[in-house]
């Protein structure tokens, strides 16, 4: 699967845009503060219908504008199609089309362009805070499962019904066992679900990461992505009724605290080398490579989840990453599928002779 | 410059569900139109349906007598009941012309984020049928979202300490359309509840 081309209107700092890319290799040549983030920011919206950095649909709108789109062209093997994303904030709508058919919901759009996106920039973001590491995580299996994605927010739903109540309630719920019954059922029922889902991507990542973590980091340190949950993978067919215990045993600190302690929005994916935690001990150069090990995992993750190669795309890495890790991940790219990167200008950096299409923004 | 009248009709007519400013301006203009005989019979339509429909005291149906059409029907099934969030749910249903038990009319859904709790419903009253000891079976038909499920669940218990048969609604493919189509939840229900041929 690759992106051939991508037109933008009102995104950011491009008021009218269009690029064409290479089917292997582009890399995005350009000085600072020309938007090459803003780029691929554009290129992974298509992704998630959304900014895979965070921001809100009226942040990324160009200033002045009243909307923005985005309109891209997939090509997967033989076959075309298009993906386009319309915001208008006047009537507060966001819309998402394939193959110029509109979907009912946007999270429809999830699975139909696959791509990773590496920014070693903001590693300390991602890395550190147990939520982005959810994040990341609820990415890599959402695009390879819709279902999950539709459970997840089924989940919040609920939760957010459920912290209500205990907000409102508080400890007058120890003696109304029968008002928490149906929120204890039904996150129970999802988050067994997620958990399962989530436990298994990582099963299934875990050689792979640390496989890529050797290539690319100069050093013999083992990276293992440990999730800490009441369920594990062995008691997985039995996580309804694992979380529904677990709830249960909260309850009388929740009352307390007034909101929910326990389930998939509170467990914690940790990532260790020789079994340290990484948001703790590791350098910001181990961090980047435990991110851009994750980020090729999840490439090839996909690829066999879904039989299409993910775009990679990659924000400036040469200036971020050492050249000793930079040269292994040149060398591990023709393993990968298309590659979009983006880099500042610098006569050192030979582009077309690593077989790159050159754009210059 | 459109007169205080004028205003007032628009602001009223602005009040209906999926009527914005704009119909509600050109509804009050083309009723100007109309001969007085006509709109004096809309507003008397109004008043009637307002003063004469009421309530079923029993399932909560809207009805012009007391209690209503289905609970009083001879030849339908009052051993069987139908539990559904609104009164659109039930008209839905007795569209399809299959469904021979009585009803139950929850009027809402438990959504502590809006403020309704399961005392807000019609469940007590609910309760009371099942202990009268008539109705065999109770069919929770209630809407598939969060709130739907967990109104479900709560009725679920609460019926449990009764012993009557309490059954669900199968959730599945939509007809006439195509499986590429559904979307994974859908069809992922779809699956858990397949039946045997």
């Amino acid at each position: 699967m690759y992106v051939s081309s991508l037109k933008l209107t009102n995104f950011r700092n491009f008021e009218q845009a269009e690029f064409s890319f290479d089917r292997e290799k582009t890399a995005i040549w350009a000085d600072n503060a020309r938007g090459k983030s803003n780029l691929l920011e554009a290129l992974y919206f298509l992704v998630l219908s959304k900014s895979g950095r965070g921001a809100k649909d009226r942040d990324v709108l160009h200033w002045g504008a009243d909307y923005f789109a985005l309109e891209a062209e997939i090509m997967r093997e033989d076959h075309a199609f298009p993906i386009r994303i319309a915001y208008d904030p006047r009537v507060g709508k966001k819309q998402a089309f394939v193959n110029h058919a509109s979907l009912p919901r946007l999270s429809d759009l999830i699975g139909e362009f696959n791509a990773v996106l590496f920014s070693p920039e903001d590693v300390d973001l991602v890395l550190r805070e147990p939520a982005q590491r959810r994040r990341i995580l609820d990415i890599l299996v959402s695009q390879s499962s819709a279902s999950y994605l539709s459970d997840l927010e089924l989940y919040m739903r609920a939760l957010a019904q459920r912290n209500r109540l205990l907000k409102d309630r508080g400890r007058a719920l120890l003696s109304q066992p029968e008002q928490m019954f149906p929120w204890n059922t039904q996150l129970a029922e999802l988050g067994g679900r997620i958990v399962a889902h989530r436990l298994r991507a990582l099963e299934d990542i875990e050689l792979l990461l640390n496989t890529y973590y050797q290539e690319i980091a100069p050093t013999s340190e083992k990276l293992k992505a440990l999730y800490r949950s009441p369920v594990t993978l062995d008691d997985i067919d039995e996580g309804q009724s694992i979380l529904e215990r677990a709830l249960a045993e909260k309850l009388p600190q929740e009352v307390e605290l007034r909101y929910t302690l326990t389930g998939p929005h509170r467990d914690n994916l940790v990532f260790t080398l020789d079994n340290k935690a990484a948001h703790q001990f590791a350098s910001k150069g181990q961090l980047k490579s435990v991110l851009l090990s994750w980020k090729l995992a999840e490439a090839t993750f996909l690829e066999k989840k879904t039989g299409w190669r993910p775009v990679l795309l990659m924000d400036d890495i040469f200036s971020e990453l050492d050249p000793k890790r930079s040269e292994a991940l040149l060398n591990m790219i023709p393993a990968f599928g298309q590659i979009i990167l983006t880099s500042a200008r610098d006569p050192d950096l030979d582009f077309k002779a690593q077989g790159f299409h050159v754009l210059e923004l | 410059m459109a007169t205080d009248a004028i205003n007032r009709l628009v602001a009223a007519l602005n009040r209906l569900p999926g009527i914005g400013a704009k119909s509600a301006r050109r509804i009050a203009l083309d009723m100007l139109t109309w001969d007085t005989d006509a709109v004096r019979e809309l507003s008397e339509v109004m008043i009637d349906v307002k003063t004469r429909v009421k309530r079923c005291s029993i399932c909560f149906n809207l009805t012009e007598g007391d209690p209503c059409e289905v609970c009083t029907h001879p030849r339908r099934d009052a051993s069987q009941v139908m539990v559904v969030d609104y009164v659109g749910d039930l008209l839905a249903v007795e569209r399809t012309g299959l469904y021979r038990g009585h009803y139950h009319v929850l009027d809402g859904r438990i959504s502590p984020l809006d403020g309704i709790s399961p005392e807000d419903l019609n469940i007590q009253g609910l309760l009371d049928r099942v202990r009268q000891g008539v109705i065999q079976e109770v069919i929770l038909a209630n809407g598939p979202t969060v709130e739907g499920d967990a109104t479900a669940q709560y009725l679920a218990q609460c019926l449990v300490p009764l012993k009557v048969k309490t059954t669900q609604v199968a959730r599945g493919l939509p007809v006439g359309s195509d499986l590429a189509l559904a979307d994974q939840v859908t069809l992922s229900r779809a699956l858990e509840g397949r039946r045997e041929y």
